[in-house]
């Protein structure tokens, strides 16, 4: 059995999930929400996310003209909503594509590894 | 509360001043939505503990602030290889000076034995110029890469190479033909002038010039000679086979260990009898020579440690070489 170390399988998954976030944010930010209840709903979904994160993630969507933001009175305190920009919806569009691209592509590799392995398990019989 | 103030205060110092209110305004109203989730979960108000232990999850209030700001660098993944690359070098350049200052340091005080009460402040005086001058040299190499990385010129640096003008392929084992050729074209010049210009084992002539040796010489005589015909011939069959194996290696030790103990030997030997000049009497002819030999005794701290950086060299081509033979034959790949 390979042994296996722990931290490069974290630093992998989190290098998996790094581009998954901004997916599932913009996808989230489909009807408006502000962070706190953005990050509990992706947690929610298995979506861990760091406030420290996502923060500083939505600010730099914003700059990109991918999310707008207003502050609003919600609850007896100010918070500051997030939704996708009418720019974001287009761009979401496309990388959802994208997404369900390499989505096909990676199953596509594994059912051929899948069935390459089991070719060449009967030769070997 | 305060504490939280106190947290978002610290977090705001690391802020761009025209982020500092819209981050921390929206920073401070997730906090407290968390401390209100946390409170109801618990069923009774945060105390400090509680808060504390809270504010250490999110992290410390420059790890938070940083996470809004760019990514900085001064010197970035692009050219960082090359610029470290650069520091090697440059740091290469500096220790090698030194370990010859030190050298020298070293051993002078066998020349001038009035001088050996100085070793301590002359080696403390030589270590204080090379951190300074190591520090500066390095200060220097990072701002031209930091002003490297904010200009075009990165662009220009990284993107402006020609897959024609890149190095041949190098074989690690391959003696290059022209350092063959060098090495013959040496050794048979000194054997021609070592054969012509000395009539007998005990006696050179350098134009009107006769130096006379003791008979001890001629063991030095001869040794050249053997040696110097020796490196002609490995030069040869280099230059016809220009890759290094385990059997030339060790034959080209044995030959540099025998030339290196023969001119440590005459370097100590007083081998010199006398230095005629034309016109000069016999006195200044031996009084001459006596110089000569005590200039070259005092070399020899010099010649042994050139002497072991050779054997030093061979060794590693040695162990190198039967490292590569062990492994799998390396396959050349042609294109």
């Amino acid at each position: 059995m390979v042994n296996m170390n722990p931290e490069t399988l974290e630093n992998l998954k989190l290098e998996l999930r790094r581009g998954c976030l901004v997916l599932a944010v913009l996808v989230a930010l489909r009807s408006e929400r502000y962070g706190y209840t953005l990050r509990k709903e992706l947690a929610e979904h298995g979506m861990e996310i760091d406030e420290g994160t996502l923060y500083p993630l939505l600010r730099r969507l914003e700059s990109q003209g991918l999310l707008s933001s207003e502050w609003r009175e919600h609850e007896k305190r100010n918070k500051r909503f997030y939704r996708l920009s009418s720019e974001g919806k287009q761009i979401l569009k496309l990388l959802l594509a994208e997404w369900e691209g390499i989505d096909a592509s990676i199953r596509a590799v594994i059912k051929e590894q899948a069935h390459g392995n089991g070719r060449s398990l009967s030769a070997g019989r | 509360m305060e504490m939280v103030d106190r947290y978002l205060q610290a977090v705001r110092f690391w802020l761009p001043n025209g982020q500092q209110a819209d981050i921390i305004a929206e920073l401070s109203e997730d906090i407290r939505a968390q401390m209100d989730e946390r409170a109801a979960s618990l069923g009774h108000p945060l105390n400090k503990d509680d808060v504390e232990a809270l504010l250490r999850r999110r992290g410390s209030p420059v790890v938070v602030a940083n996470k809004y700001l760019p990514q900085q660098s001064l010197v970035g993944p692009l050219l960082f290889p090359l610029y470290r690359f650069v520091l090697k070098i440059v740091t290469l350049c500096i220790l090698v000076p030194t370990a010859l200052g030190f050298l020298t340091i070293l051993v002078t005080p066998a020349m001038h034995e009035g001088a050996a009460r100085h070793w301590a402040s002359r080696i403390g005086i030589t270590l204080g110029h090379v951190w300074t001058g190591w520090f500066a040299a390095m200060a220097v190499v990072t701002l031209v890469f930091a002003i490297l990385e904010r200009t075009e010129a990165r662009t220009q640096l990284l993107d402006t190479w020609n897959a024609n003008k890149l190095p041949p392929l190098r074989h690690p084992h391959m003696i290059p033909r022209s350092t063959s050729a060098f090495e013959m074209a040496v050794n048979l010049c000194v054997l021609l002038w070592w054969a012509t210009n000395m009539p007998s084992p005990l006696e050179l002539h350098i134009g009107s010039w006769r130096i006379s040796f003791s008979p001890a010489w001629s063991w030095f005589f001869w040794a050249v000679l053997l040696l110097t015909l020796a490196n002609v011939v490995i030069a040869s069959v280099n230059l016809l086979r220009p890759y290094w194996t385990v059997q030339r290696v060790v034959v080209r030790t044995v030959a540099d260990l025998a030339g290196a103990a023969f001119f440590c030997w005459l370097l100590k030997a007083n081998t010199i009898i006398s230095i005629a000049a034309p016109g000069s009497s016999p006195q200044k002819a031996i009084a001459d020579a006596n110089f000569i030999n005590q200039w070259l005794a005092r070399m020899f701290p010099w010649a042994v440690v050139v002497c072991v950086i050779v054997a030093l060299g061979n060794l590693w081509r040695l162990v190198h070489l039967r490292k590569q033979s062990d492994a799998k034959p390396m396959r050349a790949a042609t294109v």
